[in-house]
């Protein structure tokens, strides 16, 4: 299992990825996927100067990230894909990635986002990407952190009547 | 003076200022921030705007972080590129503890912000020691 885990997380690197999952998965390369930090000197190298070094980090743009997914280029590795939000899945799954699970786990309050949990505040846009990546079959796990009780989203977008 | 702004996870902000407070009294221009359940944008402007308050008349800013290579040390990193300049000078310090917090207060009404972020790191170092 090449890719352990494919995450939405608003931070993308920090504390509770680095520290929270990685003591708990044990995974030895992160992926940051994302367009904007991957044209970005200056915020490719503050978020590589978020991890240790025991573990490499790469970041990738979306096409980047899709065309080394494809090639198996994580083969042999334990890998994390990070994201900071649905669109981005929803890119990689439309040029081809086959993702069975998603964990969502922080993107926080600002104005024009509904609470869903907690840690989890989504706009409307991004209640329907969500909604486009459950419909395709994924399986979209909340838990912010590993040892927090598991949630899933398309139930509670039930609950909400959303 | 130089002004301070604490900036970690959960409530630990609200901690040191309280222990600290306990130790030297209340103090003037001291802010905190917790980056629980704020977005990038939010705890940005968050900051920001602690650090417009606590800027005026001030010489210069010390941002307190809790911890090296999480969200709080990226959104100050980021504002203090952003906000540093000729007007005040804004430095960044990760780990902080309370050695390092009763330092600073002692000296920033004395001592230019250039001199003190030294001297409180190294205090910060100092008041980590093991007995066994």
């Amino acid at each position: 299992m090449p890719i352990l885990l494919y995450r939405v997380d608003e931070r993308l690197i920090h504390g509770q990825v680095v520290v929270g999952w990685g003591n708990r998965l044990k995974f030895d390369q992160i992926v940051l996927v994302n367009d904007q930090v991957a044209q970005n000197t200056w915020e490719r190298e503050l978020y590589l100067a978020c991890v240790p070094p025991e573990i490499k980090a790469t970041i990738l743009s979306v096409d980047e990230g899709v065309a080394k997914i494809l090639q198996n280029g994580f083969e042999g590795k334990k890998a994390v894909i990070l994201v900071d939000s649905p669109f981005e899945i929803l890119r990689m799954v439309e040029k081809g990635v086959k993702i069975d699970s998603v964990n969502v786990g922080g993107v926080h309050f600002k104005t024009n986002r509904k609470k869903i949990l907690p840690y989890l505040y989504l706009s409307p846009e991004e209640i329907s990407a969500f909604m486009k990546i459950i419909s395709a079959g994924i399986k979209c796990e909340c838990r912010d952190v590993p040892l927090a009780e598991k949630h899933d989203l398309s139930s509670l977008f039930d609950k909400l009547g959303l | 003076m130089t002004g301070c702004v604490i900036l970690t996870h959960g409530d630990l902000c609200l901690g040191l200022k309280d222990a600290l407070e306990g130790i030297m009294g209340k103090q003037e221009g001291l802010s905190v921030i917790s980056n629980a359940g704020l977005a990038k944008e939010e705890l940005i402007s968050a900051l920001q705007m602690r650090i417009e308050q606590e800027a005026s008349n001030k010489e210069g800013v010390v941002i307190f972080v809790d911890m090296f290579g999480t969200s709080c040390w990226q959104t100050a990193k980021k504002v203090a590129s952003s906000m540093s300049g000729d007007q005040h000078k804004i430095a960044v310090i990760t780990g902080v503890n309370l050695p390092m917090l009763v330092k600073f207060f002692s000296l920033r009404e004395s001592i230019p912000i250039s001199q003190l972020v030294p001297l409180i790191k190294q205090e910060g170092e100092k008041g980590i020691r093991t007995e066994s």
